[in-house]
């Protein structure tokens, strides 16, 4: 094979022949730059489907925003809710009924009509087990709601809150409800309650969403193409009924590695990026090119404690263990600074925090005299449990529970760190086996009681079994509140309840920290929102 | 030959179903519920039941594995758990971006670790010589993490000349046919995307061809310093040949056998996926889907991509073999 070097040279020349002759024959060039402004993002994971009602990942739900539209959605930046394919909304006294009157004006990119049959069809499908269309989990219908049309529970009530949803006349729908449900309207502007065309999800079956299909919303952007993997196109919807997009396309690019998503923002591939490395947020910050925006805190970083084993069953040694703990030096160095000191489960961000909850601050000395007192010895030995990757709300885990586990040394104490997979750890979790672990949440829809609720409202070995008298009483006020629908009934309710977790310490709050998005320094319009519901309709380019 | 070829093939059958149980048991052995990694923190355990109950989780081992050894001869490898799909869909979108990477790697990687190897083994000993032995030493060392980052930083941030990550640019249309950017743009004439994609595959193939280069370059050095050692090289000089003949004609072909086991067996590491390469020039192949997907214990996607990947192995293997006919006539297959 090494023989003939002319076969080789001519094989050269033949490639070069070739290569020029199809620069010579290549189809017309595409617009020139100038004519086609794209806003390109990269997150660091591909979408899984581009049905709002199957997904559960950030990076679905973000693409799912610029293509449909609920009935109500969140104020830009906001946790509040505002119209949007809505008009107006009423609620009956009892909460056990919902209209939405709709808009007339709305097509779904598929050129199909949007009115009450199209929303009914689309609570059906998630509702109704036996509709035609209910192929996927509807994970998010089943966790807000509490299940589907016909589940009950062990006396044989309907487990779901949702009992028909019905159409009234053509532009009014109606939700009925088996009991009133406190956040119903916070969970109505929700991805999961995303208007779908009925005619698409029909053509297409169970499909619908996967990376070859096209879905069909009313958002303000069309879908174009997904390559997997790689990168998915939208372009703007021009007859959308709210404010039409700036830019005439939206790329949203698959770049796995923190490191090198900034490389791809400093290069200028791309226009914005998520979940940066915490020493790249000072690097953009410091670069004229780079600016930085914060999504205002919507998680709250706790440690969970299990409160009926000793001697954690002990309400001075769960104290201590919140007094040892420099919560604001942790803020400082192991967040960057982008976050706040948490003493109690809802974010400041949120309806329903109570700004005059104090944090029990930083007092060593206090600690050890409260472990001493209740009998702890020193240098007692526990397990104290940390995830091994990072979550929203602990974005360097190892470093933050070396830091926690030093504070707990400095007292006496001798926690040895362990850690496992995630799932692992999930699941250990689940079945009681950690005594003391680090754990959080990152808010769904904006309502304290996602907040609250699943964390408190029935003991389980997952939420450290917290069961002792102020939980009870923490439980009566919650399960209250979720049976209100007027906010300002609500808010004094979860306040309560706030101070009783506070009194008895069954978690440990850390932080609630906000989170950074890089952008170029010519990319103006994007609201960073705390629940991540960004609509990219708004982004354009400073000239 | 043929009938090697056939009974090689054949030997296929028994490996692959050897595989599929071990991948099978082990993976259920090691500790993490695919179902509860769906679900995440928010779940319930109506939702961890459910989606246990789709994926047929609840079911015992054995029944587990008949359901999904006749999924196989079927021809279908299953779907996702976590994303649903049909795994053999997912390989098609992805392979080609992992081979067109690999082949352009092996590429670089021959183009300069053979050259390398054979100048270092005349001029034993010289400058050019111990450049090269300390190069490829480096090159065996470095990690490609930090190499990739640092080509990537340099020559997208810093000079600006190549682009930083994926495939193609974005504004670049190209109509897909095999999913091979460089073939598909040939195919369709489209010469824009043609060099589009090539700027995006230098800096890529260079950081996963460092290594197989510098294997490459050392293994070819040491074969042929053995093989100039031998009469019939010192023959062929005495005859008066010139020493290129020598060198290429005489030596080169019977060093290379060494050098072509080598070759195989960084083709299938590189098939088979980089996953750091993968990872930081966000290059959607298979190598970090696989990587997310045993972290995630969905099953599905790690069985098919075992079997997958054992054939790829054992065609690239059974190519090795017979290539040791072709290059050298004593090499007889019956």
């Amino acid at each position: 094979m090494f023989r003939n070097s002319r076969v080789w040279s001519a094989l050269v020349v033949l490639g070069v022949v070739l290569g020029l002759a199809l620069s010579s024959c290549a189809p017309a060039a595409p617009p020139a730059p100038e004519e086609m402004v794209d806003f390109i993002f990269a997150q660091g994971a591909d979408v899984t489907k581009t049905d709002p009602t199957d997904v559960t990942d950030g990076e679905s739900i973000r693409v799912c925003n610029q293509l449909y539209d609920g009935l109500v959605r969140f104020e830009p930046g906001k946790t509040t809710v505002e119209p949007n394919l809505a008009t107006e909304w009423t609620t009956s006294d009892d909460g056990l009924m919902w209209e939405f009157k709709l808009r007339e004006d709305v097509k779904f990119h598929d050129g199909t009509d949007f009115n009450a049959e199209a929303v009914v069809y689309n609570a059906m499908r998630q509702l109704d087990p036996d509709h035609p269309e209910h192929t996927g989990v509807f994970e998010y219908w089943e966790y807000m709601f509490g299940g589907f049309l016909g589940d009950v529970d062990d006396d044989g009530n309907p487990t779901c809150v949702v009992k028909s949803v019905e159409a009234v006349d053509e532009y009014t729908v109606r939700f009925n409800m088996n009991r009133p449900l406190g956040p119903f309207i916070q969970d109505m502007a929700m991805f999961y309650m995303y208007q779908i065309s009925p005619t698409a999800l029909k053509e297409q079956g169970e499909n619908y969403g996967l990376p070859a299909y096209t879905p069909a919303g009313t958002g303000p952007f069309k879908f174009v193409e997904w390559v997997e993997g790689d990168h998915l196109t939208l372009e703007r919807y021009d007859d959308y009924h709210g404010e039409v997009a700036k830019v005439n396309r939206v790329i949203i690019r698959i770049i796995p590695d923190n490191a090198a998503r900034y490389l791809a923002l400093q290069a200028g591939d791309i226009h914005g990026m998520g979940f940066p490395n915490p020493d790249d947020v000072p690097n953009c910050e410091a670069d004229e090119n780079c600016q930085v925006l914060l999504r205002p805190p919507n998680t709250t970083a706790f440690i969970n404690i299990m409160t009926d084993r000793e001697p954690w069953d002990d309400v001075r040694v769960r104290k201590a263990l919140s007094l040892a703990i420099d919560k604001q030096a942790i803020v400082d160095s192991l967040y960057g600074g982008l976050g706040v000191v948490a003493n109690q489960f809802v974010p400041p961000s949120l309806w329903g925090h109570d700004p005059n909850q104090e944090d029990f601050g930083y007092d060593p000395d206090e600690a050890k005299r409260l472990l001493q007192e209740a009998g702890v010895e020193e240098g007692f030995t526990f397990d104290f449990w940390y995830m091994p990757n990072p979550r929203p709300y602990y974005p360097v885990p190892e470093d933050i529970a070396e830091a926690i586990a030093s504070y707990w040394a400095d007292v006496g104490l001798n926690p040895q760190l362990k850690t496992e997979d995630w799932s692992t750890y999930l699941d250990d979790r689940n079945a009681g086996v950690f005594d003391i672990w680090m754990i959080g949440w990152t808010g769904d829809n904006g309502d304290p009681d996602n907040f609250f609720c699943y964390f408190v409202c029935l003991p389980k070995p997952k939420e450290g079994n917290w069961n002792t008298e102020k939980a009870q009483q923490a439980i009566d006020l919650l399960l209250q509140a979720q049976a209100l629908s007027s906010q300002a009934e609500r808010e004094p309710l979860y306040q309560q309840a706030a101070g009783l977790v506070h009194e008895d310490v069954p978690r440990l709050f850390i932080a609630h920290n906000e989170t950074a998005l890089l952008f170029n320094a010519d990319v103006r319009g994007f609201v960073p929102s705390p629940l991540g519901e960004e609509f990219y309709n708004s982004v354009y380019f400073e000239e | 030959m043929t009938s090697y070829i056939i009974r090689r093939l054949l030997s296929l059958i028994p490996t692959l179903f050897g595989v599929s149980i071990i991948v099978f048991l082990f993976l259920r052995m090691i500790p993490g519920d695919p179902a509860l990694a769906l679900a995440g923190e928010h779940a319930t355990e109506e939702n961890v039941e459910r989606i246990r109950e789709e994926f047929g989780l609840n079911k015992p081992l054995p029944e587990q594995y008949v359901t999904y050894m006749a999924k196989i001869l079927r021809g279908d490898l299953g779907r996702s758990i976590l994303s649903r799909r049909p795994i053999t869909d997912e390989i098609r979108a992805r392979f080609p971006a992992t081979l067109e990477l690999s082949v352009c790697a092996l590429f670089v990687a021959l183009v300069v670790g053979l050259p390398a190897g054979i100048i270092s083994a005349t001029k034993r000993n010289s400058v050019f010589d111990n450049t090269a032995m300390v190069g490829s030493l480096l090159g065996i060392s470095m990690p490609i993490f930090w190499l990739g980052l640092m080509l990537n930083w340099f020559f997208a941030v810093r000079l600006g000349w190549l682009p930083s990550v994926t495939r193609l640019d974005s504004a670049i249309e190209l109509q897909r046919i095999t999913n091979l950017i460089i073939v598909d743009s040939i195919l369709t004439g489209n010469a824009e995307a043609l060099l589009n994609g090539i700027k995006h595959l230098i800096l890529p193939a260079v950081a996963l061809g460092t290594i197989p280069m510098a294997i490459i370059a050392r293994m070819t050095r040491s074969a042929m310093l053995e093989v100039l050692e031998q009469d019939y090289i010192r023959t062929a000089r005495a005859k008066g040949l010139v020493e290129r003949v020598v060198t290429v004609r005489h030596a080169l072909k019977n060093a290379l056998l060494p050098v072509i086991t080598i070759l195989g067996l960084q083709v299938g590491v590189l098939l088979s996926g980089a996953v750091l390469t993968e990872t930081i020039f966000a290059w959607p192949g298979i190598g970090r889907w696989l990587y997310l997907s045993i972290l995630s214990r969905d099953y599905p996607i790690v069985q098919g991509m075992a079997l997958f990947i054992t054939s790829l192995f054992l065609i690239v293997n059974l190519l090795v073999d017979v290539s040791y006919a072709l290059v050298d006539p004593r090499i007889r297959y019956e």
